[in-house]
């Protein structure tokens, strides 16, 4: 009885921590593409298409 | 010989964009490769080189030869090479033909979506390696998308390059979401 008690706990908690940490995920990459954004202009931008012709 | 070529150039050409412009290339090529084996019978050709034949009966007299095999695209340009007296250059037509083909197919249309427009110097970069990496001519076509955020993404029929940010961070984003 206990025992099924704290397996089902455990399991919640198991749930929640996956949640919070795909919920953490989405919030990182958001504030990076706001970050990249605002921070990438056109110089940065044929860097990167540089980078992409050498890389083929 | 060469003389024969450099009399058919200008047909070929011409029948080669009008093949393009109709989108039909497969089926010019077809109805050409009729019509110059038709041309090449012996007693064909002695009856278009009889002077008596005019330009319009040796275009009827081909045209009825090939029947229904050719597109009708092909029957005027038969009328059009009967009016110079030029039907005995077919052979040659269908030879030049095939080449302009055979390059045309060799090329290879890009498309490539970049985040803010790409310099000419840029565009004749990417142009040059991916005509290294496809072993083809390559035509490009530039077009811009922001939500790229920075990069590009490179498509060449069903190649997909993706290197701009918005790839990068969905990558990022499906890594860490697992």
């Amino acid at each position: 009885m206990i025992a099924g008690a704290q397996a089902e706990i455990e399991q919640e908690v198991n749930r929640a921590k996956e949640q919070l940490r795909k919920q953490v995920a989405g919030i990182a990459i958001a504030g990076a593409e706001k970050i990249l954004e605002a921070s990438i202009d056109e110089a940065t931008h044929a860097e990167l298409a540089e980078k992409l012709a050498a890389s083929l | 010989m060469a003389e024969l070529t450099t009399l058919a150039r200008p047909y070929a050409k011409a029948a080669f964009e009008a093949a393009v412009e109709a989108g039909s290339l497969g089926d010019w090529s077809e109805s050409l490769a009729t019509v110059a084996a038709v041309v090449s019978e012996p007693a064909v050709r002695s009856a278009l080189t009889s002077p008596s034949l005019t330009g319009e009966k040796q275009a009827q007299l081909v045209t009825e030869l090939c029947g229904d095999e050719i597109i009708g695209q092909v029957k005027n340009f038969i009328a059009i090479l009967a009016e110079n007296k030029r039907i005995p250059l077919m052979p040659e037509i269908v030879t030049l033909f095939e080449t302009l083909k055979a390059n045309q197919e060799m090329k290879v249309d890009v498309n490539v979506i970049s985040a803010f427009p790409l310099s000419d110097a840029l565009q004749e970069k990417l142009a040059a390696s991916l005509k290294a990496k496809l072993q083809r001519e390559v035509v490009l076509h530039s077009e811009t998308d922001k939500s790229l955020i920075g990069g590009a993404v490179i498509r060449a029929g069903d190649l997909v390059i993706d290197g701009s940010v918005r790839g990068k961070l969905a990558k990022l984003s499906e890594s860490m979401k697992g």
